[in-house]
């Protein structure tokens, strides 16, 4: 089936393809980037950077955390000792607890002489 | 008043189930109350003595005298009392140390005295009474008197003599279990320490026998008669500790090995 030929009538449409044809169109576009150069290239880095961070996040998630294991450090393990406790450690401190101070009990003191002859002071 | 009879026997029957609670009173518990009855006792009598010096009327006299009466029966039960104390603290030591059997007897004769004296002393009713009871007294309470002083000295040479049968039947009882036949340096600490323990019996028994001296009996009454033996007691202890430190030594470092 061939395919029918189009054809443009409309002079707006005409005249607005002749501009692109010509690049006309364009020069005003062109000139706002020139102008701004700069300004698109700092957008530039910038989204550069976004996405670069959004990129390492992603990735960092992905991957696994690597765990950090000390190095072994050398310990000392005490060599166990037994003590051996005498049963008569007892013995030994009941003989330390005796009281060598006289008199002991104390002797309570008495008045002998109970009559009601002599005065008492 | 039926009410009220109905709630007195409740109370009697009540009283009744109650268990009886037995009251056990040591010797020093005993000695403890019967000294404070005594204490208590002179105060009134001294104070009702001044009375009657000061105003020397019949009905002073006969407060006076019933006064001196039970001060004079509540000293000899504290007396009694406190050789009872003496008596069960050598007792319970648990030695039979013949050495001391002299001192044992002397405290239980001073015993049996202060108790028939304390019976005696229920007969004082008038002053002349109170006057012959305490001359007796006084002639005669010389020796009893003194047994406290030697009883005091026998209960710490009976805990001494009980320290030295525990040692001996301690080192009886290691003494199988060491290893044979035994070395030289082992051998060696085990003659001292019979040695030693020889020495300290001597000692305990010089110093137990020189109590009956002429020279300690003329001294018995002095201040200073404790000082010398207290030193006695203390050189024993440490002597005793010294045998103590060597049997634990072999223990450790022989017997359970």
């Amino acid at each position: 089936m061939p395919i029918p030929k189009l054809e443009i009538t409309n002079p707006q449409a005409i005249e607005l393809i002749g501009k692109i044809r010509s690049g006309e169109i364009f020069t005003p576009i062109l000139a706002w980037l020139k102008k701004n150069r700069w300004y698109l290239v700092a957008v530039g880095v910038f989204l550069v950077l976004i996405i670069a961070l959004v990129i390492g996040k992603k990735l960092s998630e992905t991957a696994q955390t690597p765990t950090f294991t000390p190095p072994d450090i050398e310990t000392i393990t005490p060599t166990p000792t037994t003590t051996v406790q005498s049963s008569y450690s007892g013995l030994k401190k009941n003989i330390q607890d005796l009281n060598t101070d006289l008199p002991d009990p104390y002797i309570p003191t008495f008045d002998n002489n109970i009559d009601l002859e002599t005065s008492v002071n | 008043m039926r009410f009220l009879t109905k709630l007195f026997l409740c109370l009697a029957i009540l009283l009744a189930l109650i268990p009886v609670t037995p009251i056990f009173a040591d010797a020093k518990s005993d000695y403890e109350y019967q000294y404070g009855q005594y204490r208590q006792n002179y105060i009134e009598y001294t104070l009702l003595k001044k009375d009657f010096l000061a105003n020397p009327t019949l009905d002073n006299q006969q407060k006076a005298v019933l006064a001196a009466k039970q001060t004079i029966s509540s000293r000899e039960l504290a007396k009694a009392n406190y050789a009872e104390y003496l008596l069960s603290l050598i007792s319970s030591s648990n030695v039979t140390y013949a050495p001391i059997n002299q001192i044992i007897q002397s405290l239980t004769s001073a015993k049996v005295y202060y108790t028939s004296e304390e019976q005696k002393s229920q007969s004082i009713v008038t002053p002349a009474d109170l006057k012959t009871f305490t001359a007796d007294y006084i002639a005669n309470v010389i020796e009893p008197d003194r047994s406290f002083r030697t009883g005091d000295i026998a209960y710490k040479i009976s805990q001494l003599v009980n320290f030295q049968v525990q040692l001996k039947n301690s080192l009886d009882i290691i003494l199988p279990k060491l290893a044979t036949p035994l070395s030289t340096p082992l051998q060696t600490k085990i003659n001292d320490l019979q040695t030693q323990g020889n020495d300290i019996n001597t000692m305990v028994d010089t110093f137990t026998n020189k109590l009956y001296s002429d020279e300690q009996i003329a001294n018995i009454d002095s201040e200073n008669y404790f000082s010398d033996k207290s030193e006695t007691i203390k050189k024993i202890q440490t002597l005793q500790l010294k045998w103590i430190d060597s049997l634990i030594d072999i223990d450790v470092n022989y017997a359970h090995s």
